[in-house]
């Protein structure tokens, strides 16, 4: 490709990125949340977390792709997030179609949490669990949505 | 929960269709159960889960709530129409002592005229009965469409049996 049309196709690429208005959360080890992903091809998932305040109002945090089998990220401790898990698919004569399943979760310090999402045959799954490290006890938590949230104060 | 999907122009036909023949829906869960299995498009499925009926009716009770109290939007453009259709799916679960039943409705709340008179919460798309056969294991019958509503049924049957107990993505029924 000639100069000027990389040039075009980066800026384009910026532009394109700017204007979803999605912001790439930040992901690495030592996390208090991993994330395992299976997916059916031609899924596109993606981890979208939102802050929570005492009003029960939601402020996006950024975006994680669920495009890999394992990923870890931070969310603060003693904090609600509210994490929303969309599936995107898309055929020819299906057209573009896409769910999105929600998930408040108020994570304690020390805690590791671990969220498992599954989409196989046009069924899906989220289960998060929360862990003690220090007993190493595991326990389910129930998946509640954005409107159990009670506001305080 | 909201679901989004684009559908394309044969789709939107067939709705239009649709909606162009008058005929008379079943007004409650027992008219449905009647009339789905002589119906063009229509079946009845019957099954044995190897699960004890208390708790075939508890994934009911907690699974359509969680699963099933969704509204889909498909959106369809081509180059010379635009439709956007809004479906309020609502999930209805009765839990007795012999049997428990699951009802699934669907109501257009905008882009789909419905002729004829349309029962309070929408039109039945599926209606499922869970009745105890002994100590270990449920009769199910599930009434429903012999297509469009596969992601639907395979998981409410999911639940019956235990055997997946995830949630249809609604967008593709």
């Amino acid at each position: 490709m000639k100069q000027p049309l990389r040039r075009l196709a980066a800026w384009l690429v910026v532009l394109g990125a700017g204007c979803s208005g999605l912001t790439t959360y930040p992901t690495g080890p030592g996390g208090n949340l991993a994330v395992q992903a299976q997916m059916d091809g031609g899924v596109r998932a993606a981890l979208h977390i939102h802050r929570v305040d005492a009003q029960c109002r939601t402020e996006y945090q950024g975006t994680v792709p669920l495009d890999r089998p394992s990923v870890a990220l931070g969310l603060p401790a003693g904090q609600t997030s509210y994490l929303v898990v969309t599936f995107d698919t898309s055929s020819f004569l299906g057209g573009s179609r896409s769910t999105s399943v929600g998930a408040l979760v108020t994570p304690r310090a020390g805690d590791r949490y671990d969220l498992a999402v599954r989409y196989r045959d046009s069924i899906y799954d989220l289960a998060l669990s929360e862990s003690d490290p220090r007993s190493r006890q595991r326990r389910a938590l129930p998946r509640l949505d954005l409107d159990a949230c009670r506001p305080r104060g | 929960m909201t679901t989004r999907k684009t559908l394309q122009g044969p789709a939107c036909a067939l709705l239009a269709l649709l909606a162009g023949c008058a005929v008379s829906y079943p007004q409650n869960a027992q008219e449905f159960r009647e009339q789905a299995p002589g119906a063009m498009f229509g079946q009845k499925q019957t099954f044995e889960a190897k699960r004890p009926f208390r708790e075939v009716a508890k994934t009911f009770r907690t699974k359509a709530p969680e699963c099933l109290n969704v509204s889909v939007r498909t959106v369809s453009q081509t180059s010379n129409s635009y439709q956007n259709i809004l479906a309020i799916y609502k999930p209805t679960v009765l839990v007795s002592a012999q049997k428990a039943e699951l009802h699934v409705q669907r109501h257009f709340q905008s882009g789909v005229l419905v002729p004829g008179k349309e029962p309070e919460g929408g039109l039945y798309v599926l209606v499922a009965d869970a009745t105890p056969i002994d100590r270990n294991r449920t009769r199910v019958d599930l009434y429903g469409p012999t297509r469009g509503a596969d992601a639907l049924i395979r998981a409410v049957t999911g639940w019956a049996t235990g055997e997946n107990v995830g949630c249809p993505d609604m967008t593709k029924n």
